[in-house]
């Protein structure tokens, strides 16, 4: 008798027990789980930020004006006396300075164009005029392959631009090279970069450089 | 949802895992005097979260391992509450882990069966002391390369292989890279992966033979799950929350200069808990004793204590030792913060070797914070090159040139500003009984060549004071107690005293046509003003009789009095400092140079020409303010290309 009184009393207590304990449960596992994504929290916030962080460039004092080309991204890159007349691209490294994480180092290679020189149509007037009237215009490309970013080279005997990575090739134009039996994986022509008429009309070539994302149909460039 | 779990435990077993920990039986119900273990356990995840996240920024290596964790305490958004939990969570376990040993030897949970989870336990605490002292290095600031670099010196002392083992953790005879890679292998490698598994054993042990404590009537048994994790959840969240505070408050963690190993730092000293060692080392009067045998013994009492425990008054023995231990630490520590800061804690004293000693430390700390600014600000304008940041600072002359002139200069002359503050010179010489005062001092140097400068220097009761020519031989009386009547003291007492206001303005053109002579940057603004220049100079060179000794530009002759033509230039103070002995300069006339040694002949170099370039930029104030000569360059810059 007495027996089965307590089983009842303790079943009772049990499940009013069982009620408060799920609240505790309850409770339990949102501060423990506050705890412990605290420090992640912070660690996460931290690493996945910085890549967007806003960059001042430093290098104040030994940047100088930044040269006299005028936009921020133009480089002067070769006298056009340096290219071949008979419009044979030449490989050129874009001298600029850099600014890597916390070092600031100035004059530093940032990247590499090819150059070649070409008749300039008749109408375009910014164009290099050199001793015997004949008038010079001048083509850049980036050396990085659009597909997925390998470094293509000039190839004489193809008179092509080739990727070694993957085969992209590339016509002297910078269009897309049709060739029988291999499959050119490049979505775009290689990508042109803009030449400062005024200065080539001087004779120096200015490029204006930056790098674009890879493997897209069209030019995006990398901010 | 149901399938998948036990899709996943008849493969696992996850479910008695889980189980397992979570049910585990804890005599006399959850208690909030168990969380200290639990507490321990997030701390040190804690750290392992935030020292993963820590290393995607850090970089080893002498040029780069400051220049990561300034680049982590300045420039990554939030990078200074990363850095500042990893720091002051690591001070968190080493306050908790004594805590939690003190509650075990306090509940004798170290006695039988449980001594070797208690050894485990001390081995835990080697370890974390292990990573604090790896920890400390790794940014190469100033504080954390001078004290570690007396731990590691240390660690030569054991004889037969002290110099082989030093050589081993440093990584070479110096150090270098090898220190940082080493260390940071120890901190983020070795040392926690032996902590986890240590750990693992540890709390296993812990499971295996439970709480220490008996169940009671009146407490009733209760599972580990929820109780009392609700209890350590709470607990770990506290403590996250202090210790974010703690970040918040002290702005994280502390950083200072790059490590400047030629430099030294008068202010180096371990982290806190450290200090009472350092604090018991100089008890000692043999390192040997005081560094390693005396905390080699506490260490072996420590570890014997489930063994003494077994004999008669064995546990009171060990509850004593523990505290008379905690006392000593705490005194000590005490004691070394007292030595630092006496100074300041004890304004008044008159234990002036004590005041000294502690004047030291703070100036250190202050010069360190100074410098730490400067740098900022240089890193601002021209980020860290790869030489690494001590270019930086070698190159600035507000940096050096302090330096240089407090090691090369301040023998004789001062730099103090206008409220007494920076570089004293010598103690001023005191009149002797018959009234003579030999020279020991030269000019305060502070705002040399500025118009301020230069009319207080015209000014009768300036010239002759300690400031100007009072300690030198130019400021002294002869026998009748006259000045020398072909001196410059004597002409600015007999000329210039009791000016009407008429005077007073054509001294001060003559004060700015001379300080325009200097082209400071800070003063072209007003060295801009061409027709208040040209009245003072043509004052100069008629009127006030100037050139009657010295020479200016074309006007006047060298031999009586030094060159004023470009005055306080960076080449007039260059050649100053070279060799004042030269004939534009003191050279005019034997003797008249009182005793500047030449500081850069081709016979003998005292300075170096980037010292003196320092020194002569510093004097000139062009850098102090970057912004204003920047500026300047920019319009110099403008100016030339038409």
């Amino acid at each position: 008798m007495s027996e089965s009184t307590e089983t009842q009393e303790g079943q009772v207590s049990q499940s009013e027990e069982k009620r408060r304990s799920f609240l505790v449960e309850i409770a339990a596992v949102v501060v423990g789980g506050l705890a412990s994504l605290g420090p992640l929290a912070v660690g996460l916030y931290a690493v996945l930020s910085e890549p967007f962080r806003p960059r001042k460039i430093p290098g104040k004092f030994s940047r100088g004006d930044g040269g006299a080309g005028g936009s921020a991204d133009e480089y002067f890159v070769a006298t056009i006396d340096s290219l071949s007349n008979d419009g044979m691209p030449r490989r050129f490294e874009v001298i600029a300075n850099k600014f890597d994480a916390w070092n600031f180092v100035p004059n530093q290679p940032i990247g590499a164009i090819y150059l070649s020189k070409q008749d300039a149509s008749p109408e375009g007037d910014q164009a290099f005029v050199d001793g015997d009237g004949k008038k010079w215009d001048v083509v850049a490309f980036h050396a990085t392959c659009p597909h997925a970013g390998c470094s293509v080279s000039y190839e004489q005997t193809a008179s092509a631009f080739l990727c070694p990575c993957h085969n992209s090739s590339f016509n002297m134009d910078g269009t897309k090279r049709d060739t029988e039996g291999s499959h050119n994986p490049s979505p775009r022509p290689l990508d042109r970069l803009n030449i400062n008429g005024e200065k080539l009309a001087q004779g120096e070539v200015w490029v204006e450089f930056f790098d674009f994302y890879t493997g897209r149909a069209n030019k995006i460039r990398k901010a | 949802m149901k399938w998948l779990v036990n899709w996943i435990d008849d493969r696992t077993g996850v479910k008695e895992l889980v189980h397992e920990s979570l049910y585990e039986n804890i005599p006399g119900g959850a208690r909030w005097r168990y969380v200290s273990g639990s507490m321990l356990v997030f701390a040190f995840v804690t750290q392992v979260i935030t020292g993963i996240f820590l290393w995607m920024f850090y970089s080893a290596g002498s040029q780069n391992a400051w220049a990561s964790v300034y680049h982590i305490q300045n420039l990554v958004p939030g990078g200074w509450v990363l850095r500042g939990v990893h720091h002051f969570m690591a001070q968190a376990m080493v306050v908790l882990m004594p805590v939690h040993m003190m509650q075990v030897i306090w509940d004798k949970a170290y006695q039988k069966p449980r001594e070797i989870n208690y050894w485990l336990g001390l081995v835990l605490l080697l370890i974390t002391m292990g990573l604090g002292l790896t920890g400390y290095l790794l940014p190469w600031d100033q504080k954390g390369y001078f004290a570690t670099k007396v731990a590691t010196e240390l660690m030569a002392l054991p004889p037969v292989v002290g110099m082989s083992m030093q050589r081993e953790v440093v990584g070479g005879a110096e150090y270098g890279h090898f220190t940082l890679t080493r260390f940071f292998a120890l901190h983020a490698g070795l040392l926690p992966a032996l902590f986890v598994g240590v750990l693992a054993l540890h709390l296993a042990m812990f499971r295996k033979h439970g709480i220490t404590a008996e169940s009671s009537p009146k407490r009733p048994d209760q599972y580990f799950w929820p109780q009392q994790v609700l209890k350590d959840g709470v607990a770990c969240l506290v403590l996250f929350a202090v210790v974010l505070g703690i970040v918040w408050w002290r702005g994280g963690a502390e950083l200072t200069g790059p490590a400047e190993p030629t430099e030294g730092y008068k202010a180096a000293r371990p982290e806190w808990y450290f200090l009472f060692l350092f604090q018991a080392l100089k008890l000692f009067h043999n390192e040997f004793v005081g560094a390693i045998v005396v905390p080699g013994l506490v260490f072996l009492v420590l570890a014997m204590m489930p063994l003494l425990a077994r004999r008669k008054m064995g546990h009171a023995f060990n509850v004593g030792f523990m505290v008379v231990l905690f006392v000593t630490a705490a005194v000590l520590t005490y004691q070394a913060l007292q030595q630092d800061y006496y100074a300041r804690w004890y304004p008044d004293s008159t234990d002036k070797e004590k005041i000294a000693a502690s004047q030291e430390f703070l100036g250190a700390k202050t010069q360190a914070h100074h410098d730490y600014e400067r740098i900022k600000e240089l890193i601002e304008y021209e980020g860290i090159p790869l030489e690494g940041p001590n270019k930086l600072l070698r190159e600035d002359p507000e940096i050096m040139g302090p330096r240089l002139f407090a090691r090369s200069c301040a023998s004789c002359h001062s730099y103090l500003d206008s409220e007494g503050e920076g570089i004293p010179g010598p103690v001023v010489a005191k009149p002797d009984a018959d009234g003579n005062v030999t020279p020991n001092g030269a000019p305060n140097l502070y705002g040399f060549a500025s118009r301020k400068w230069i009319e207080d220097l015209l000014t009768p009761e300036k010239i002759s004071s300690v400031d100007y020519f009072g300690n030198t031989i130019h400021g002294q009386k002869d026998e009748d107690g006259e000045y020398d009547s072909a001196g410059m003291v004597a002409f600015v007492h007999d000329n210039l005293a009791d000016l009407s206001d008429e005077e007073k303005k054509n001294v001060a053109k003559v004060a700015a046509a001379l300080s325009a002579e200097a082209g400071l940057i800070r003063q072209a603004k007003q060295d801009a003003n061409a027709s208040l220049i040209n009245e003072g100079r043509q004052l100069l060179t008629e009127e006030m009789g100037c050139t009657d000794c010295h020479k200016l530009g074309e006007v006047g002759d060298l031999g009586i009095a030094p060159d004023l033509t470009g005055y306080g230039s960076a080449q007039w103070l260059r050649d100053m400092i070279k060799n004042p002995e030269h004939e534009r300069l003191y050279g005019y006339e034997e003797g008249a140079n009182d005793r500047m040694p030449a500081f850069s002949t081709p016979e003998a170099q005292l300075l170096t020409d980037h010292d003196i370039e320092m020194l002569v930029r510093w004097l000139r104030q062009d850098d102090r303010d970057l912004k204003a000569k920047l500026q300047y360059l920019q319009k110099a810059q403008a100016d030339k290309t038409p």
